[in-house]
């Protein structure tokens, strides 16, 4: 086992990667601390139980460790490691009977500006922990591909180029799915909390 | 630059996505056109709703029991979600509270579903007639035998062929 300091020079993903199938326990440690925080944002989104949420981390990192000989180093670690993460979460939510919505691609294309009524801004005396619950309310009713390229984008704020590697999708798919995502996003919104809409009381 | 293709750009723009070449007209379009504003301004409120929930702490020490099982050869939850519903899944903590809810929801729902059946059994049993015909201890069906016994020796008594 080597030992290693967090203050030293990042080790590369990919060596860590190599001495974690070399069986070396802090090499993967490392792997797991670096990314931990991120998987357990991203299980955030599907679930509020922390008990859910670390079966689901937790579950993620030991696939990827017993699938490790599988990872090509051609994509990011986390690229890899986030679809594992997505597989393990909505497999998660099947066996508990929460499978989230799922939608094929739509291939109408809506025209700009497609909802009807606009959007007031949230209060300011809604606070921000009560604007984000109202958030996971209405992402949980849309449909997976729409959830999931808002998170990316709104919460992780990623380029299109890297959401489209991540999802193994073209970048116009990428801007014409959080195209649709958003209007989605906004209907449900209004249709859940009317009181939102611009002119209501 | 038309209002079509300024309403195109609006969620790169948005999205820090365009190059300055083309951010440059539509920011010029923006300034004279209201409408395009008012999309912009439509936009925003809605990405003002999209609020990331509180993170989730990781719990201390997390990092090494995950490396430790891995390392052990603990494969995670590989079981295929058909499988799952014979048993709990061989997770790597403690049964949730969801495996357990979800076994007493089966068991409620086999148990219910056999009182169901030998309900309907019964039922079905009061209902129909004939099945009283199968009882040898039933003095209706004695009488019943009785009077088509009678019938059939009118009948043959009636009958000119006979």
């Amino acid at each position: 086992m080597v030992l290693r300091k967090m203050d030293a020079a990042p080790v590369e993903d990919s060596s860590l990667v190599r001495d974690s199938l070399a069986g070396d326990g802090t090499a993967f440690q490392l792997l797991v601390e670096r990314y931990q925080g991120r998987l357990f944002a991203l299980a955030r989104n599907y679930t509020k139980s922390p008990v859910e949420i670390e079966d689901i981390v937790q579950d993620t990192f030991l696939k990827a460790f017993a699938r490790l000989d599988s990872f090509q180093h051609q994509s990011s670690f986390y690229t890899w490691i986030y679809r594992i993460a997505t597989n393990t979460l909505l497999d998660h939510l099947k066996r508990r009977g929460r499978s989230p919505v799922q939608a094929v691609e739509d291939p109408e294309v809506l025209p700009n500006g497609v909802c009807d009524g606009n959007l007031m801004r949230p209060d300011a005396r809604l606070q921000e922990k009560e604007i984000a619950e109202i958030t996971q309310d209405v992402l949980l009713d849309l449909p997976e591909i729409f959830r999931q390229v808002l998170i990316l984008r709104e919460f992780e704020d990623m380029a299109y180029q890297d959401i489209a590697d991540l999802l193994e999708i073209s970048i116009g798919t990428v801007e014409s799915r959080l195209f649709r995502a958003r209007n989605k996003f906004k209907q449900k919104l209004l249709a859940k909390y009317p009181e939102f809409a611009q002119g209501a009381e | 630059m038309d209002c079509s293709d300024a309403l195109a750009r609006i969620p790169r723009y948005l999205d820090d996505e365009l190059l300055e070449a083309e951010a440059a007209p539509l920011r010029a379009h923006l300034m004279d056109c209201v409408d395009c504003r008012g999309q912009v301004q439509e936009a925003r409120s809605v990405s003002a709703w999209l609020v990331k929930p509180e993170p989730v702490e990781v719990p201390a020490g997390f990092a090494a029991l995950v490396a430790r099982r891995a390392i052990a050869g603990d494969p995670g939850a590989l079981t295929p979600v058909a499988d799952v519903a014979a048993g709990p899944a061989p997770l790597t903590s403690a049964p949730a509270e969801g495996d357990r809810m979800r076994s007493f929801v089966v068991s409620a729902v086999a148990v219910a579903a056999l009182v169901l059946l030998a309900l309907s059994i019964a039922l079905r049993r009061m209902d129909m007639p004939e099945n009283r015909g199968l009882s040898a201890d039933d003095a209706s069906t004695d009488q019943a035998l009785e009077a088509l016994r009678k019938m059939n020796e009118r009948d043959q008594s009636e009958d000119p062929k006979e």
